[in-house]
């Protein structure tokens, strides 16, 4: 209310406006005076007047009386509005009108005065405010000057704060003002532990450091200092910029371990490649793109002895070997071409003037974009190499040879194939004129082999007949070998060359080594022709051996051929004149001498009995065996037939087994079953009934009888010819017959043998030679 | 001597067992002539007409041989070879008479065409009956090639 008022009074005002709101207070007190009218009666004075002095106080004593004048007026006019008129005016009403006025008028005056007052008084309350706020003016200048360094200082350090680098600073007793957030952490202290404290006694190992003496040279000199340096407490290289500031020192730095190792090992790995060249390589050069050497190489120049000029450009072929020089330079050409690399092998002129194998090889350098910047190149000192591999054909060779050797031994006929392939080969190998084999034989007869440069593949054969005789070529230089030989022989290999150093330590070895291959060869042939002689005599002896056998078999056949035709002759002479000399004398001879005479007769026929006899155990051993399938029953069932047929009077009980059967010659079989039978036959003759058995037992047949048998102490001569264990007279034999059967059991591989007991019989056992 | 016995040639060189041999004719009471040669030259030279026969009339051939084979100078075998090679006698009987039993003489003999193969027994009276059967057979019961029938 009271801002409204002083809005009211304070408002400057036109005169048209004051003039309307006088209008408009007349109006509204009017109205509303009319409106309350019946609620106020007579006191409709207090509405209007309130306008009045409303419309005074804005528009002054004017404005006041021309409310004044337009309310009276209303008064007047309004008891005769249709609308609000309830009565006409009254006389009354004038007064009341007068009064108002004089009041009015009143009122108007002292709202203008109040007016004016009120004016007045604000415009001292402006002008002391005015005043007043000159003063507040210049005050805001300046907090707005602090304002922007303070955010000006804020963004310097929100900067220092986001920053990669450690910073600190330190005012001009080395004490820290401020440390950003990187420096916390590398230095590892909080700043609140760090701000007002001395660097110095935060980091004592500072102290006498060339970090020290850097600070404190930027203090003095005003100047930045910058630097690299290795702080040993954090085991790191820092890079630090120190700027000298108004009372300070401004110090940026960071870790730069990592950048500085890995140069450090990018220096080692250059150094550790720059070693490692130089130690495969003994030379190292650089020549351009189009392969000129320009660039010195002191490893060039060390090796080969030519200056840098001598090098430049293709000099440096001058310094290979005339015989490579065309080579080295194509392949050279070729690897420039391809821009490949480049390796091939030639000699080098040393200052010495001998010349070195070397591998050369180079390869170019390469731009980024492809082309070639360089090439670089090295030369290997490879003098070992061929010599090793030199050594390595020399094994070779000598491997070959000693192979070949050996083959030769193998199949060498003769002593001098031996020797043409040792001694072309030990000539061929060692590279010597000649190469001579010298063997003196246990009789003192000497062979020389030669194989010499002339004529490599040939060997000369020499017999000279003492070793003083057709002696040996003389060489400068010879080597020799003694040979060990056994059976009283002995060999010496000896070479000649007319250079010296031919026989160096491979070459005696090799030498040596097919020495030792001779002497295994010439012993080998040695034992060989020994064997051949003993082998022969061997077969000799076999033949002369067979030869005899062949002639006493003749001779066995003739005497039986003989015995068969000229022993029995005179039997029959004897028996036959006996004959005549009994018929002609008979009446004069005694009984006696007839019976004499009749005993002469009787051995004379014995005797032809023994021949037969002999002659056909004989036969037995002379005729081939034939095996067939045999029915043994049979055959022994026929003998006994011929036996009852010959004597039909004897008693005699044979009891076979049927089924019998053996692989065998069935005439031979025949023989023995003849023979055993016949035995049996004759040994039961002094029983009434005898019996034989013939059967199996075993596998072994038999033949049983329960004659006359024998005492066991005899059974070893039963077997033997002619040998009897009966009285002839009683059992009349040659003793022949179980020497026959013996043989024919033999014969087949069987055995024979025999129980028998005196009076009590006697059994025969006989095997086959096969299983049953 | 009756030539219709015609003659046997004995070939014998054991002089015993000639006159055993012919004692044994004799009491057989063969009729036939009965000529000895004691080697096998002698045996050939009568059947060829050569040597001491020279001259023979070769034509007559023995009725019989009687070949001993051990016989010397030329063996029995060969004489029968030589008989069997000649168209004279090549017909005429041979008897191998001998005391071999070997079996390798009986081949060859039959190999070489002997009529007969017949062993001297020791004994006297079987020798005297091998001969008496041999004579008659020989010479009587056994019809030989006509030739020993001409004249």
């Amino acid at each position: 209310m009271r801002d409204a008022v002083a809005q009211l009074l304070s408002t400057p005002r036109s005169g048209s406006a004051r003039f309307a709101v006088a209008l408009l207070a007349s109006l509204v007190s009017t109205g509303l005076s009319a409106l309350v009218e019946p609620w106020v009666g007579g006191h409709f004075f207090v509405v209007p007047l309130a306008g009045v002095v409303l419309s005074a106080l804005y528009g002054g004593v004017g404005a006041g009386l021309m409310t004044t004048v337009l309310n009276i007026a209303g008064f007047v006019l309004l008891p005769y509005s249709p609308v609000a008129g309830t009565r006409p005016p009254l006389e009354e009403d004038f007064g009341r009108a007068l009064i108002f006025l004089l009041v009015a008028v009143l009122l108007s005056g002292i709202g203008a005065a109040l007016r004016d007052s009120y004016r007045r008084n604000e415009q001292a309350r402006l002008e002391a405010e005015h005043a007043r706020s000159e003063v507040e003016l210049t005050s805001a200048a300046r907090w707005a000057a602090d304002e922007a360094r303070r955010v000006a200082d804020t963004r310097v350090i929100d900067v220092l704060e986001r920053m990669s680098d450690a910073s600190f600073t330190l005012d001009a007793d080395w004490r820290f003002l401020y440390v950003n957030r990187e420096g916390e952490r590398v230095m590892g202290f909080a700043r609140e532990s760090l701000v007002g404290r001395r660097l110095w006694d935060v980091f004592p190992k500072l102290v006498g450091s060339p970090f020290e003496d850097a600070y404190r040279r930027a203090v003095e000199t005003q100047q930045p200092v910058e630097f690299v340096e290795f702080y040993p407490p954090f085991q790191a290289f820092f890079e630090v910029r120190a700027f000298p500031v108004r009372d300070g020192l401004s110090v940026f730095f960071r870790d730069v371990t990592e950048q500085r190792r890995a140069q450090q090992a990018l220096q080692e790995s250059e150094a550790r490649f720059r070693s490692l060249v130089l130690a495969i390589a003994q030379v190292v050069w650089t020549t351009n793109a189009e392969g000129f050497t320009k660039e010195d190489s002191a490893t060039w120049r060390a090796f080969t002895g030519q200056t840098h000029e001598q090098m430049t450009g293709h000099g440096w072929l001058q310094a290979v070997h005339p015989d490579d020089r065309e080579q080295a330079a194509s392949v050279w050409k070729e690897a420039l071409a391809r821009r490949g690399l480049y390796e091939v092998e030639y000699r080098l002129r040393r200052p010495d003037g001998t010349y070195t194998p070397v591998l050369a090889r180079a390869a170019p350098v390469v731009n980024a974009d492809g082309s070639v910047h360089e090439w670089m190149g090295t030369n290997t000192d490879i003098t070992a190499r061929k010599q090793a591999e030199a050594q390595l054909r020399r094994y070779a060779e000598r491997l070959e040879a000693l192979h070949a050797i050996d083959r030769a031994i193998l199949q060498a006929v003769s002593m001098e194939d031996v020797a043409r392939t040792a001694l072309c080969f030990l000539r061929r190998l060692i590279g010597c004129e000649e190469a001579s084999l010298l063997i003196t034989g246990p009789g003192e007869e000497i062979s020389r082999w030669t194989v010499s440069a002339e004529d490599p593949e040939a060997v000369r054969p020499e017999h000279p007949r003492s070793a003083g005789d057709a002696p040996p070529r003389e060489f400068p230089h010879g080597l020799e070998l003694p040979l060990t030989l056994g059976g009283g022989r002995q060999a010496a290999l000896r070479l000649g060359s007319t250079r010296e150093g031919t026989f160096d330590e491979l070459a005696a070895q090799m030498a040596q080594e097919v020495a030792a291959q001779v002497a295994i060869a010439l012993e080998q042939g040695r034992m060989r022709r020994e064997l051949e002689l003993h082998a022969g005599g061997l077969e000799e002896q076999v033949a002369t051996r067979t030869a005899e056998l062949q002639e006493a078999n003749a001779q066995l056949e003739a005497f039986s051929y003989s015995v068969s035709h000229d022993l029995r002759a005179p039997l029959r002479g004897i028996d036959g004149f006996l004959r005549l000399v009994e018929e002609d004398v008979a009446g004069a001879l005694s009984e006696r001498g007839r019976g004499y005479l009749g005993r002469v007769r009787a051995a004379a026929g014995r005797m032809g009995q023994l021949i037969d006899d002999l002659l056909k155990l004989s036969r037995l051993s002379r005729t081939p065996l034939e095996r067939g399938d045999v029915d043994v029953s049979a055959v022994a069932a026929s003998v006994v037939d011929e036996l009852r047929a010959r004597e039909p009077t004897r008693g005699v009980e044979v009891s076979l087994e049927p089924g019998l059967r053996a692989r065998a010659d069935s005439r031979l079989l025949r023989v023995a079953f003849e023979n055993l039978l016949g035995n049996a036959w004759k040994f039961t003759g002094r029983r009434k009934t005898g019996h034989i058995q013939v059967g199996r037992l075993d596998g072994a047949f038999f033949v049983r009888d329960d004659g006359a048998g024998f005492d066991m102490a005899y059974r070893d001569k039963l077997f033997a010819p002619f040998q009897r264990l009966h009285d002839a007279a009683e059992y009349p034999g040659t003793g022949i017959g179980l020497a026959t059967v013996q043989r024919i059991v033999r014969r087949h591989g069987g055995r024979l043998w025999t129980e028998a007991a005196v009076d009590q019989g006697a059994t025969f056992y006989f095997t086959l030679g096969e299983s049953p | 001597m009756n030539p219709r016995y015609g003659t046997i040639l004995l070939v014998e060189d054991n002089a015993d067992d000639v006159d055993l041999s012919l004692i044994a004719f004799e009491r057989a009471g063969l009729s036939a002539q009965v000529v000895v040669a004691r080697d096998g030259v002698e045996a050939l030279d009568y059947l060829f007409g050569t040597g001491s026969h020279a001259g023979r009339d070769v034509r007559e051939q023995p009725r019989v041989v009687l070949l001993d084979l051990n016989l010397p100078k030329v063996s029995g075998q060969e004489v029968l070879q030589r008989m069997r090679a000649d168209a004279r006698t090549r017909e005429v009987p041979v008897v191998v008479l001998t005391s071999s039993l070997e079996e390798r003489d009986l081949r060859e003999s039959y190999r070489n065409f002997a009529n007969s193969y017949v062993r001297k027994p020791v004994s006297f009276e079987e020798f005297i009956e091998v001969t008496r059967q041999l004579g008659v057979y020989w010479t009587t019961l056994n019809r030989a090639m006509a030739q020993g029938e001409v004249v």
